[in-house]
């Protein structure tokens, strides 16, 4: 027995080595185009580095020259107005429309059609849509309050509607969401809804206490990942303040958010090290903001297995 | 055990051929394609292995592209069987030449430049210096307007040539000035005569909003230089947008947006139609008078062939600077890191010739750099052309700045525009900002040169 043990010892690592031979495909190309180039933007965060020359070790100073940078602290204040802001909103209207979706009336599977295509096509396109639905002389929202003898809105040209406009757009885009809402809702117990009736409760209170609550995992899931994802805000801004002349952040940058000063700064001034500090904060903002979100999750409620 | 060993040999076979083979596609798949093979182009001679296959990279798109191709093919045909050149177009992609050169793969030549990059693309070491090249075919400026010998060079070395060229104008349409009773053949010669035709030339609804402008002045490095103030020090390294003729230029640009309400500017000019089409607010008759260049005149033949448009030089202020031109372009550099930069120069210097720059910019109505083939009569026997030349010739044609922070100085000006523009700011607020800021930028960059 004790030999064939022995024996069989090196059979093992040979097998472990085919077995990462044979993943050897997503392994290497991971540490190639993953973590490797994590790793290089930390050292370059501290570096002046230009692309064409080589790099230039300047300590923290990138980290401190942000502390000072006018245009980032936009960039900051326009991000977290989105993730306060824009997510609890965007999150509430997804769920409503959820529950909404989730009732009993004719032609359900048709309205579920209708709030989900948005999501399918591409987000640049419908962007470029809603670039003419908020076009201040054609477009269709101040025809709309035209109607109404209401004065037109400059939804993009004025630097107080810009981010409303973008939240208000934003709607538009909830189909994924709307459908993991919908995913849990059709997991929460018919039997612990009906004993609420039984019990006399109303919608109200079903929804609070039963359906809220079975929920929770779900509304947890996404509200992380929906935080990481506004934290990264970047194509919907992008797009609709472009200019000709390239420049995008809308008037007075008040669409400018973080992402697109990042990519600003790597990408079309090439500050490789600046935008490198720039990212590895964005890395520490969101690592925090998911970790409180963690700590605080006392209010989600795991059914047990059985 | 032998069986095993036999089993585990074969996969281990197996698993080396999958390696290779995995390794031949990855090699296969980072190489560059294959150029096309002179076969492939009209007037090219039969491929040869001692042929030079040259990437050129332009950043002209659209029928522009396509007659810029006819050139290169009538290059590739002289050539025999020496160089060919392989041209693609990165219209709208600039930052890819930086990535390419700094990837150590760049384009053999590259005109996808402005005028206004090209310093910041040789502070980085991205461009390869042309001096020598020139001294040694006798290329030294001659022949070409006054300015651009000078504006392509930098720490005494010559960077790059533009074939093409710009000259900013104000077109104006005749028929709007007769409509409100303006004299067409004596258009505004300063910035006073300018505010009055253009109050004359607006419509203005029944219920306040824009139904016509008049005249939207735009762009700060222009008008700025027309007031007479100056961007840059470059003796002393100092940014001067804070200059009082630059902050007396932006508070003018800012008073027509006061005048008229900068909500109902911006909601009008939303509704401009597509720039390079019959929809665009010039030739719709949005726009009275327009700020644009000498290529217009072939939008013009292209969208609105039976407008009467006509150009006037921008008007100063008193004390401004007359007959003032802000002149820029493509030019074509040569990356560091190429293979073959003897090729590279070859084709510039070809293009540089007097017919060839003179053919191409005539079918897309630019001015050729030099003054002969510009002076020609395809061209000059249009009236417009005439003064965008003329202006090209005097003394206030003006390059950009040779600031290797140029982009940050354009980015920072554009928004300081926007804030007086949106009436959030004061001119004079924003531009101290604007050369502080900037300022603070270029100190460091010049201090890593040093370094």
């Amino acid at each position: 027995m004790a030999t064939s043990i022995k024996r069989r010892e090196p059979f093992r690592w040979r097998s472990l080595a085919i077995g990462l031979a044979f993943i050897s495909p997503a392994v290497v190309g991971m540490i190639l185009f993953a973590i490797w180039p994590i790793v290089q933007s930390l050292y370059y965060s501290f570096t002046d580095f230009n692309v064409l020359q080589s790099p230039y070790w300047v300590g923290w100073e990138n980290y401190r020259e942000l502390l000072d940078d006018r245009v980032y602290g936009i960039a900051l204040r326009n991000t977290f107005y989105m993730v306060l802001l824009g997510l609890p909103i965007h999150l509430l209207f997804d769920f409503l429309m959820a529950l909404l979706l989730n009732t009993k009336i004719r032609g359900l599977s048709l309205y579920r059609t209708i709030f989900y295509l948005p999501s399918i096509t591409p987000v640049v396109a419908s962007t470029v849509v809603w670039l003419w639905l908020f076009n201040g002389q054609y477009g269709a929202l101040n025809a709309l309050l035209h109607l109404f003898g209401q004065a037109p809105i400059g939804w993009l040209t004025n630097p107080a509607w810009t981010k409303p406009s973008l939240i208000f757009m934003g709607a538009w885009f909830g189909g994924n969401t709307i459908l993991i809402f919908l995913a849990g809702l059709r997991d929460v117990p018919a039997s612990l809804l009906e004993s609420a009736d039984l019990d006399g409760a109303n919608a109200l209170q079903k929804t609070w206490h039963i359906t809220l609550p079975m929920m929770s995992p779900v509304i947890f899931y996404t509200l992380i990942v929906s935080v990481i994802g506004y934290f990264q805000y970047f194509t919907e801004a992008w797009v609709l303040s472009s200019t000709r002349e390239g420049a995008a952040g809308g008037p007075l940058n008040s669409m400018l958010f973080y992402a697109m000063y990042l990519y600003q700064n790597a990408f079309q001034q090439f500050k490789m090290g600046y935008a490198s500090a720039q990212a590895w904060i964005l890395f520490a903002m969101v690592l925090i903001a998911t970790a409180i979100l963690f700590r605080t999750s006392g209010w989600v409620y795991y059914r047990s297995e059985d | 055990m032998r069986e095993l060993s036999k089993t585990l040999h074969s996969r281990r076979a197996i698993l080396r051929m999958l390696g290779a083979g995995s390794a031949a596609v990855a090699i296969v798949a980072c190489t560059p394609p294959p150029a096309p093979t002179a076969g492939q182009t009209a007037g090219s001679g039969a491929a040869s292995t001692s042929q030079t296959f040259l990437n050129y990279w332009t950043g002209w798109s659209g029928f522009e592209f396509d007659e810029l191709q006819k050139l290169v093919d009538k290059f590739n045909g002289e050539q025999k069987d020496k160089i060919f050149i392989n041209m693609s177009t990165v219209f709208g992609q600039y930052d890819k030449v930086l990535t390419a050169i700094a990837g150590g793969n760049p384009p053999d030549v590259v005109s996808a430049v402005w005028l206004h990059q090209l310093v910041s693309m040789a502070a980085r070491d991205g461009l390869k210096p042309l001096t020598d090249y020139a001294s040694r075919d006798g290329i030294d400026g001659t022949g070409y307007f006054p300015q651009f010998w000078d504006a392509w060079h930098w720490n005494n070395q010559l960077w790059g040539m533009m074939i093409t060229s710009n000259s900013n104008v104000i077109a104006y349409r005749s028929d709007l000035y007769k409509e409100v009773g303006l004299d067409p053949d004596s258009p505004p010669k300063d910035t006073t005569a300018l505010d009055a035709a253009a109050q004359k030339l607006e419509k203005i609804g029944s219920d306040g909003t824009i139904e016509r402008i008049g005249f939207l002045p735009a762009s700060l490095p222009l008008w700025g230089r027309v007031f007479g103030g100056n961007f840059y020090d470059e003796k002393n390294q100092k940014i001067t947008a804070n200059d009082p003729k630059l902050v007396a230029a932006l508070d003018w640009m800012g008073s027509y947006r006061k005048r008229l309400g900068p909500d109902k500017v911006a909601a009008f000019t939303s509704g401009y139609g597509d720039y390079m089409s019959t929809q665009n607010s010039f030739f719709s008759g949005k726009e009275s008078m327009s700020q644009v260049g000498e290529w217009f005149i072939e939008f013009q033949h292209r969208f609105a062939p039976d407008l009467d448009m006509r150009f006037m030089p921008v008007p100063p202020p008193e004390g401004g600077r007359e007959n003032c031109t802000a002149f820029g372009g493509s030019v074509f550099t040569v990356p560091n890191g190429v293979k073959n930069p003897d090729g590279s120069w070859e084709f510039v210097k070809w293009l540089s010739q007097d017919e060839n720059m003179g053919d191409f910019c005539f079918n897309i109505h630019n001015v050729p750099p030099k003054t002969k083939p510009a002076t020609a009569d395809r061209f000059v026997s249009d009236k417009r052309f005439q003064l965008a030349i003329d202006l090209l010739s005097g003394k206030n044609a003006i390059g950009p700045d040779k600031i290797p922070v140029n982009d940050t100085l354009n980015t920072k000006i554009a928004e300081a525009e926007t804030a007086v523009f949106q009436g959030q700011s004061s001119a004079q607020e924003v531009l101290d900002r604007v050369t502080q800021e900037v300022q603070a930028d270029l100190d460091k960059a010049m201090e890593r040169m040093k370094k």
